[in-house]
């Protein structure tokens, strides 16, 4: 529905607004298209003339009388309970506090006892994990001194090797010298005979001639197995070994026939 | 024209008084302004206005404690309440029924008012109330507070929370389709009571 009307087009809302606040105050507008919704606006006004009897008046002022009291009473309660709430939401709220405190103060604890172990300390998986996510990461000088004292060297503040502090630290170094025993041993005994096989023993031999120049491991003990391994490619370029392919025992070269 | 409270001077000294629950304080607030609260509920429809009369009324003695101004913001006070109680009764009622909202306000506005302690009201031309009808909820809304509940733009942009400009754009155009109703009606329709 579309309808032109001097309040669609044409004029101003100003002066529009004007007018319809006279309307609704009961005065005539000064835009006489507008005079009929005065009967409108005097109808409408007529829905708030609702007579009410005194007696009905009473009985509902009573009533919100009583209200008043009511929540009074309810109030001074709420005052009560809500001191009582406040107090317990304090009580709560420190605990906690106490709690997150106690636990950030041990974890650093940790993390700083942490920070110097070494391997073979209880905590250096800790140390090793907290570096990770980047607490106490001492970089390359902490590394070294960590390698330093696995080797069972003393270096400046680190005056107690692995060794010393756990016997089995050393242990461990002397398991290394018996694997690398047994690898030899088994590179010995496997192949013997064959082309390749005499390949691999010659490579080996060379390997252990090598390390043992350079002061690796046990200098003696590997120019030893060196020493097997090439009486061994020997005796092979002339005939089979009768133990060819059997696992070496550990910590011994694999026997060939003849040793140098 | 303006259905606005009169209590003038003595509005602070009523106000300290119903605060502390007296009664004749409370029975000189309702006095003066649920005759207009009603007004606003019967203008919008309710089958119960004076239910929803009393029921401002309590929630006013829950919260007027809390409340300090003058006589005007008192008015705007009531009758915020008074429109979230028409909100609440609107939900419930497009809960209920769907029918068509302006035979559903012609209906229960040509209904004589027949509850107790109400004496009588008058009767709302048929023609006024379905112009009424015709117009948006917030036009109605906004006509409402403005000619009913005597607020003045200012004070039902508060009730309504909109600004003045809107409220003032929905009462022209509220007025425009009224207008416009007007000029469609034949000879014999006037709005004489």
């Amino acid at each position: 529905m579309k309808v032109d009307t001097p309040l669609r087009d044409g004029m101003w809302s100003e002066l529009i607004d004007r007018d319809l606040n006279l309307l609704i105050e009961g005065k005539p507008p000064l835009n006489e298209d507008l005079a009929p919704l005065g009967s409108f606006v005097v109808s409408l006004c007529e829905f708030a003339d609702v007579p009410v009897s005194p007696e009905f008046v009473r009985d509902h002022a009573a009533k919100a009388a009583a209200n008043v009291q009511l929540v009074k009473s309810a109030n001074a309660n709420s005052r009560l309970t809500s001191s009582r709430r406040l107090a317990f939401a304090l009580r709560r709220r420190v605990g906690a506090a106490a709690t997150s405190l106690m636990m950030i103060v041990g974890m650093t604890g940790v993390a700083w006892a942490a920070d110097s172990a070494v391997p073979g300390d209880w905590n250096y998986g800790i140390d090793r994990a907290l570096e990770v996510v980047g607490i106490g990461a001492g970089g390359t000088a902490e590394r070294l001194g960590e390698l330093a004292v696995s080797r069972g060297e003393d270096v400046p503040g680190k005056s107690v090797s692995a060794s010393a502090r756990n016997p089995e630290a050393r242990q461990n170094d002397l398991s290394d010298v018996s694997g690398l025993e047994h690898a030899t041993a088994t590179v010995v005994s496997i192949g013997s005979g064959s082309q390749n096989g005499n390949e691999i023993r010659e490579g080996v031999s060379r390997l252990l001639e090598f390390l043992a120049s350079i002061g690796e491991i046990d200098g003696q003990a590997v120019a030893e197995y060196a020493r097997h391994l090439r009486s061994a490619q020997e005796s092979s370029d002339s005939h089979l070994p009768e133990d060819a392919g059997k696992p070496a025992e550990t910590g011994k070269p694999a026997e060939t026939g003849k040793s140098g | 024209m303006m259905t606005g409270m009169s209590l003038g001077k003595s509005f602070e000294s009523v106000l300290d008084a119903a605060k502390l629950g007296a009664d004749w304080a409370w029975a000189v607030l309702y006095g003066e302004i649920a005759g207009p609260v009603m007004g606003f509920f019967r203008s919008r429809g309710l089958a119960d206005p004076e239910e929803a009369a009393g029921d401002v009324f309590f929630e006013l003695a829950r919260g007027l404690a809390d409340f300090e101004g003058t006589e005007e913001s008192f008015r705007t006070f009531v009758f915020a309440i008074a429109y979230r109680r028409l909100l609440v009764e609107n939900r419930f009622s497009t809960r209920r029924s769907r029918t068509l909202l302006a035979d559903r306000v012609l209906d229960r506005l040509q209904a004589d008012v027949d509850v107790i302690g109400v004496v009588s009201a008058p009767e709302i031309p048929r023609e006024v109330v379905r112009a009424f009808s015709m117009l948006t909820p917030e036009q109605r809304d906004v006509l409402s507070l403005r000619i009913v509940a005597g607020l003045s733009v200012e004070q039902v942009g508060e009730v309504l929370n909109r600004g003045v400009k809107k409220v003032k754009s929905l009462q022209r155009r509220g007025m425009a389709r009224v207008r416009a109703q007007i000029s469609q009606v034949d000879e014999g329709f006037s709005y004489e009571s």
